[in-house]
């Protein structure tokens, strides 16, 4: 019985800690270029823009985060422009120091696919972009040839999100492209079944222990 | 260490308990398939394309067919579609996530893609056939539905959590045999090793390591079984049954022959010194179940389809790709002590910047380490659950102090699980020397020890011995829940790396 109790206890002790990491908060991802910053693969003097063309614009974006390399200069000032059929569909600046930099955009309601990504360096000293060379083309201006890279785009959500803020995006994108019986509920059934596999296990282990 | 054979524990007999082990480790192996991103597992796509030419075809790939692709046209589209080499080790790429990206993957997907046109040369197309004919079956009721080849992979993962349910069992009935004296330690034992993260993810994918872990399981359990109770004519069919189906599963089944071949002689020896008849007819249908099933395998892989008797691990830093004369015996034992070992000064570092191997490849892959290797638990899990395993090593030891008087007696029991420990870690270390030496990176898995799982499910039933009959039940619960705790956190980390 006191056993029993414990195993009670415990499995309390479990929802509550899924529950607190459900409900943990952190910088939500709207989606991204799907390329890793491995190396600069573009460096832009003052005045010029680096354009790479069939990129997606996700939903509820509110920054787009390069990594972008100000050379000896403390700072550097990027200019986002964001084009689909050459309408403007996003657009943003910046100036911030070398690294990992955020230039905010007006949140993105409505997703847009084909997406011309314009990246102006209007700033006095030339920045470098990080990205994975040898994929994709990139277009400078100036330049006569596409230099054979990808940038690397992260789109990051407004604020920070949980868990539970996230789930139906979250669930929804669990049901593309594979398996998914239930649709974007196949996230929810599935999290159930784990979970229905730990409790069980406690549930099992009291009754094979309560003698 | 002894009981009553069969004993009943609480409210549940040892069927009651089998069948809760299974259902649970089923219930997390199949939350894992259904997680995963297709393709998001080591090898999976090249398991698949040897299920589905198998399948397709009737024979196995040819290893020797260099100039056939390994993946046929509609497994190249299905891996195009999910966004395969962009996702493998960029943890900012996604799988398909947008209505778009569902729009083109299924563009990709339309039409009727050659499925018989692969089967070429690959890492593993001379891998021996037990688990792809046993996959093969979801396959070919999945396609006869009009299944895509995404869908179908979802049916081929369900016979690997099956095989992972089973290999729970196989623990928890070897626990059974190892610690008849402590009931309580059974269940929760084989439910610590069945939900772990690490196994539910390798253990619902497309992995001939599945079916093997099941068949090593089933062989701890037998010997445990034949060493407590003596060897029968049944015994001795299965002990050969499971030796055949080991080596038709995966090459590195070879490390743990010496140790069951020293087995089955102590097993032999002991009937022997009893009075009684001697156990002739047991070793007679010891061979013949051996050779019936041996005969068929070998008339099957070696007459049907013209493959070798002896198939050996190709693409992993084979032989004739590193230089003979950097390799050397000193070399090779220097680099086993440090892969396991801290490394001492006097020994060239032969693991350049990788830091302490068996922390980092061994501990932490076993606890959780995920995709393509390509993400992982936070940190701190793996200090909080080395606290843990503290704890429970000293608890284990505690039962081994208690108990030294009867282990004694089953020195040759325990000698003989040494014998197959070392062996798989000694068929793992010769082609990860080798490759460390060609390629500069680790080969080692954890995976790799999947065969030994039941030696850990015997440390979590001592640990739970150890800690004595007032405590063990509560050992026990908080083992099994912190291990579904893990199980979850690994899954919750597996959707945000996908799909966050």
């Amino acid at each position: 019985m006191r056993l029993a109790a414990f195993g009670g206890l415990v499995g309390l002790a479990f929802v509550a800690a899924l529950a607190v990491i459900l409900a943990t908060g952190g910088p939500g991802l709207a989606g991204s270029s799907g390329v890793r910053p491995d190396a600069f693969v573009v460096t832009l003097p003052p005045g010029q823009s680096a354009c790479q063309a069939g990129q997606s614009l996700p939903p509820g974006a509110s920054s787009a985060q390069l990594v972008v390399g100000t050379w000896a200069r403390p700072t550097g000032t990027i200019a986002l422009r964001a084009t689909k059929d050459r309408e403007v569909v996003a657009r943003g600046s910046i100036t911030a120091p070398s690294g990992i930099v955020n230039v905010p955009i007006k949140p993105v309601s409505r997703g847009t696919e084909g997406v011309v990504l314009c990246l102006r360096n209007v700033g006095p000293g030339p920045i470098a972009l990080a990205g994975r060379p040898d994929i994709g083309a990139i277009s400078v201006t100036g330049r006569k040839a596409t230099i054979a890279a990808a940038l690397s785009v992260l789109y990051p959500s407004s604020g920070d999100l949980s868990w539970t803020d996230q789930a139906g995006s979250i669930a929804e994108r669990f049901s593309r492209v594979r398996w998914a019986p239930f649709g974007s509920a196949t996230l929810w059934a599935t999290l159930l079944v784990a979970l229905m596999a730990g409790a069980g296990g406690i549930v099992a282990t009291v009754l094979a222990n309560d003698d | 260490m002894t009981t009553e054979v069969g004993a009943k524990v609480g409210r549940f007999g040892v069927r009651a308990q089998a069948l809760a082990c299974f259902l649970c480790v089923m219930a997390s192996a199949v939350a894992w398939s259904v997680t995963t991103p297709p393709f998001q597992a080591p090898d999976e796509p090249l398991h698949l394309a040897y299920v589905q030419k198998l399948a397709e075809t009737g024979r196995p790939p040819d290893p020797s067919d260099s100039y056939r692709p390994a993946l046929s046209s509609e497994g190249a589209r299905a891996l195009d579609a999910v966004n395969f080499s962009g996702v493998i080790g960029n943890p900012l790429a996604k799988p398909p996530w947008t209505e778009a990206d569902q729009r083109r993957a299924e563009s990709l997907l339309v039409g009727p893609p050659r499925q018989d046109d692969g089967g070429g040369s690959a890492a593993y197309s001379n891998y021996p056939p037990a688990y792809y004919l046993l996959a093969a079956v979801p396959y070919l009721v999945a396609q006869a539905t009009g299944a895509s080849l995404i869908d179908t992979l979802a049916a081929v993962r369900l016979v690997s959590c099956l095989l992972s349910a089973l290999t729970a069992v196989f623990v928890m009935l070897f626990v059974r045999e190892l610690l008849p004296g402590t009931p309580r330690a059974w269940l929760p034992a084989a439910l610590a090793c069945g939900l772990l993260p690490y196994f539910g993810f390798i253990g619902s994918s497309v992995n001939p390591d599945v079916l093997l872990a099941t068949v090593c399981a089933a062989l701890f359990f037998v010997l445990a079984r034949s060493f407590r109770r003596g060897l029968n004519a049944r015994r001795a069919a299965a002990l050969a049954a499971l030796l055949v189906l080991g080596a038709a599963s995966k090459p590195s089944f070879a490390g743990l022959l010496p140790g069951v071949a020293v087995g089955i002689l102590l097993l032999l020896a002991v009937a022997l010194r009893r009075s009684g008849p001697a156990p002739w007819r047991e070793l007679a249908v010891f061979i013949a179940t051996g050779l019936v099933a041996g005969g068929l395998y070998l008339a099957v892989n070696v007459g049907l389809w013209g493959r070798p008797v002896l198939p050996v691990a190709v693409g992993v830093g084979s032989s004739a790709a590193s230089d003979p004369a950097r390799r050397s015996i000193s070399g090779f034992l220097s680099y086993a002590f440090q892969f396991w070992l801290p490394r001492p000064w006097f020994l060239q570092d032969q693991i350049k910047g990788g830091g302490y191997q068996l922390y980092e490849t061994i501990f932490k892959g076993f606890i959780g380490r995920f995709g393509w290797l390509d993400y992982q638990l936070p940190e701190r899990v793996y200090t909080s659950v080395i606290a843990v395993w503290s704890v429970l090593l000293a608890l284990a030891g505690r039962a081994l102090w208690v108990s030294r008087l009867l282990l004694r007696r089953r020195a040759g029991e325990f000698l003989v699980y040494s014998l197959m420990l070392a062996g798989l870690l000694l068929v793992i270390a010769v082609p990860a020397y080798d490759y460390r030496l060609t390629t500069g990176f680790a080969f080692e898995q954890a995976r790799y020890l999947f065969p030994v799982m039941a030696l850990l499910g015997g440390l979590y039933g001592l640990a739970i011995r150890g800690a004595g009959h007032k405590f063990g039940g509560y050992v026990a619960v908080l083992l099994v829940a912190a291990t579904s705790s893990l199980d979850l956190l690994g899954l919750l980390v597996t959707v945000a790396r996908y799909y966050a």
